[in-house]
């Protein structure tokens, strides 16, 4: 009967709910030159309970809350926070660890009063937020363990969507360069390999590298596969900020967690999002403005095959149009055979098929 | 009480308190207090949450307490309700709560 | 005796609402297990209520626990806890029989008897909130002594009415009022109205508490604190009313100290009722 917040009732809202909610959805984040995020699998959503308009709305995807918005007027009445609670509780509910966000740099004291906490930002232009920052102390612990002594300590964090021969070149020059080389595989699920896949793959394709850690992903490696993008309008803005994010995590966290001074990438001739990629990561891995210790960015000329850089999107392309065999000269042995076995064993399944 | 699976209850309001209890893989409570009345409350908090969690007979688990200047009784409340969804128990015993 | 002006709502599962709400000063208060707690927090409003009556909180305030309907699967639990935290007075929603009662009574009893409560402490009160327990309120308020008030509640029983709220004399609620009060007055207990929703319409909720107040309910059920203070001195007697009311209880003292079985008062003989009414006024003079 008594009712919270003036007559404002919040519920959830997922599959064919959603998508029924969809254009208001849309149009309430306008108000707050916000986009939806297509990603966004659950929502919570305020209603005004005279006229069901939305009045504040929050977004999970997975476990990154995204297109969080709050009526105007209605900003300080104690509606965010019974925002924030139900997506803390829902996000928690489904089993994540941690809760995360990126949010511009103005909105980040909202977000204060969810509980979340900035783990790293641009001053005046983004922060990355999360919900409990044991879970990265947890993290960072674990790492620890696998410290080694060196003065030259190298880093590749890949995507390896497979593990390709340019990555193999990537690591093999920073192996020999440095006493010790960590390799982070990016955790996402958006790849076309399993995450597990692509982890095997990498460490068979650099076992006989002695000098070589390989390095599960976590939430704390971001890339710019995981960046939201619901708030920026301008791709590069995306990219540039994707960028100094997991640059300043790699640079305040990762990185003195195990000692790390050099962190390697591939050159990029031809996509000029992943080139400006490697420009802004250098920049803030070396900037001085700030406190943590610069950490040196250094461009390893990309390894070719015919002319072209080997690449796993040209991997990923050359399997679509079943010419996998041509992939024999891209990719280390070990990645082969597994695209060998993959793709063998597809076929004696349809063989099998048509004999039944 | 066992703890056999994440049990969260309270909000972020005001007068309330946040409860995460998870399970523990040692026979201890770890306890993580934030309180924005830290610095007066912040011992109290936290003997208020492991003694309710004495009374409940929880021995391991991983404590996340996010409170908003919440009375003690509300911390009990909140403590208690996270502990029963984390236990596979299904009838609450308020006698033994008492 | 006491006085039920105002029982004021507080949705159980809402912590800071039940943390501060004591400063309002309501007669009575009603912590709610039913419907402001949504299914997901049945459980977490159950600790929450009953850690506040253990915590003793409300001190002089009357306190109240709505529970869920025995039609449910939450008012077992609902009792066992309001019971044993020692809550004075269950309130039973959607009561439509005698036999409802008789069945909360029962496994009152057996609650009391098992955490060493004196059998008969937790009162009872039921909420009529429908065609069918408007027509058996006597019964229900005579059903037994635990029963020490009966409420209206308006919005599900205009539903079942087929009508919905209006504005003005409020013709919807004419039967119910007087019904509900009669039962109340015939079984010697008290009687709440129904509750006022729109709490920013100070004028409409005025109009209604002169409506309860000229049928003789004792008070309203209230959702929103600010709704208090304007009931309290709706119901405050008129200084004259005060005066002659000092001067009956005064009378009354007397004769008992002389040892009369009459009293009189300027040459007039006074029944106990009247006494009795002259009390109530003084006390609510004193809290108003």
């Amino acid at each position: 009967m008594y009712r919270n917040s003036d007559d404002i009732s919040i519920s959830l809202l997922s599959g064919s709910d959603l998508e029924r909610k969809k254009h208001d959805i849309i149009d309430f984040l306008a108000t707050g030159d916000l986009r939806i995020d297509d990603q966004v699998t659950t929502f919570v959503v305020a209603l005004s309970q005279d006229n069901e308009r939305i009045v504040a709305c929050a977004g999970l995807d997975k476990n990154v809350v995204k297109c969080v918005c709050v009526d105007k007027q209605l900003r300080g009445s104690g509606l965010s926070v019974r925002l924030g609670t139900e997506v803390i509780m829902q996000g928690l509910s489904k089993g994540y660890d941690d809760l995360f966000l990126f949010t511009k740099y103005i909105n980040s004291r909202i977000f204060d009063g969810w509980g979340f906490k900035s783990l790293v930002e641009i001053p005046n232009v983004v922060s990355f937020m999360d919900y409990d920052s044991t879970q990265l102390e947890y993290y960072l612990d674990t790492l620890k363990s696998t410290l080694r002594a060196g003065e030259r300590i190298g880093s590749i964090v890949m995507n390896a969507n497979p593990f390709t021969n340019g990555h193999r070149y990537l690591v093999e020059q920073a192996s020999k360069e440095c006493d010790w080389v960590h390799v982070f595989l990016v955790r996402e699920d958006v790849s076309f390999f399993s995450y597990d896949t692509r982890l095997t793959l990498v460490r068979d394709g650099v076992s006989d590298l002695r000098n070589v850690v390989v390095h599960e992903g976590s939430d704390y490696i971001i890339s710019h596969a995981t960046f939201p993008q619901y708030f920026l309008k301008k791709d590069e803005e995306i990219t540039e900020q994707a960028s100094a994010i997991d640059a300043l995590m790699f640079r305040k966290y990762i990185a003195p967690s195990l000692n790390i001074n050099i962190r390697y990438v591939g050159t990029e001739p031809t996509d000029k999002t992943t080139a400006m990629y490697n420009v802004v990561l250098k920049k803030f891995l070396e900037d001085c403005s700030y406190s943590d210790k610069k950490i040196e960015l250094k461009e390893i000329e990309r390894v070719k095959f015919q002319d072209i850089a080997v690449s796993a999107s040209r991997v990923r392309s050359l399997i679509q149009e079943n010419r996998y065999r041509e992939t024999a000269d891209l990719v280390p042995k070990s990645t082969y055979l597994y695209l060998n076995k993959f793709f063998v064993n597809e076929k004696e399944e349809r063989k099998s098929c048509h004999e039944n | 009480m066992k703890i056999n699976k994440r049990g969260i209850a309270g909000t972020l309001e005001s007068s309330d308190v946040m409860v995460v209890i998870n399970p523990h893989d040692s026979q201890e409570i770890k306890l993580i207090v934030q309180s924005k009345v830290e610095k007066q409350f912040g011992s109290s908090i936290r003997k208020t949450v492991k003694d309710t969690l004495t009374k409940c007979g929880v021995l391991s688990a991983v404590v996340d307490v996010r409170d908003q200047g919440a009375l003690d009784c509300v911390i009990r409340a909140r403590v208690e309700a996270a502990v029963y969804r984390a236990s596979d128990e299904k009838t609450v015993k308020f006698g033994d709560l008492s | 005796m006491r006085l039920r002006r105002s029982m004021m709502f507080i949705p159980g599962a809402n912590a800071g609402m039940l943390s501060n709400s004591y400063i309002y000063k309501p007669d009575s208060v009603m912590f709610d297990l039913e419907d402001s707690v949504s299914l997901t927090e049945k459980d977490s409003a159950r600790f929450l209520v009953f850690n506040t009556l253990k915590e003793n909180l409300y001190g002089d305030i009357e306190t109240v626990v709505r529970i869920n309907g025995v039609e449910t699967p939450f008012w077992e639990d609902d009792l066992d806890m309001a019971v044993r935290a020692g809550v004075q007075i269950v309130r039973l929603p959607k009561t439509e029989t005698v036999e409802e009662v008789k069945e909360l009574e029962q496994r009152i009893a057996k609650i009391e008897k098992d955490c060493g409560r004196t059998i008969g402490d937790t009162k009872i009160m039921a909420a009529i909130e429908s065609a069918c327990g408007v027509v058996n309120s006597v019964a229900i308020a005579k059903s037994t002594p635990r029963m020490v008030a009966i409420a209206l509640a308006g919005f599900d029983y205009l539903v079942d009415m087929q009508t919905s709220r209006s504005s003005g004399s409020e013709p919807e609620l004419f039967y119910a009022r007087a019904a509900v009060l009669h039962a109340a007055r015939a079984a010697k207990i008290d009687a709440f109205d129904v509750a006022y929703g729109n709490v920013n319409d100070e004028e409409g909720f005025l109009r209604e508490v002169e409506i309860a107040k000229n049928l003789g309910y004792n008070g309203k059920s209230l959702i929103h604190p600010r709704q208090i203070e304007l009931l309290h001195k709706a119901y405050a007697p008129a200084q004259k009313d005060v005066d002659h009311a000092r001067k009956v209880v005064a009378a009354a003292e007397d004769a008992e100290k002389k040892g009369l079985g009459v009293i009189s008062l300027d040459g007039k003989m006074i029944d106990p009722p009247v006494v009795h009414e002259a009390q109530r006024v003084l006390l609510l003079a004193e809290h108003s």
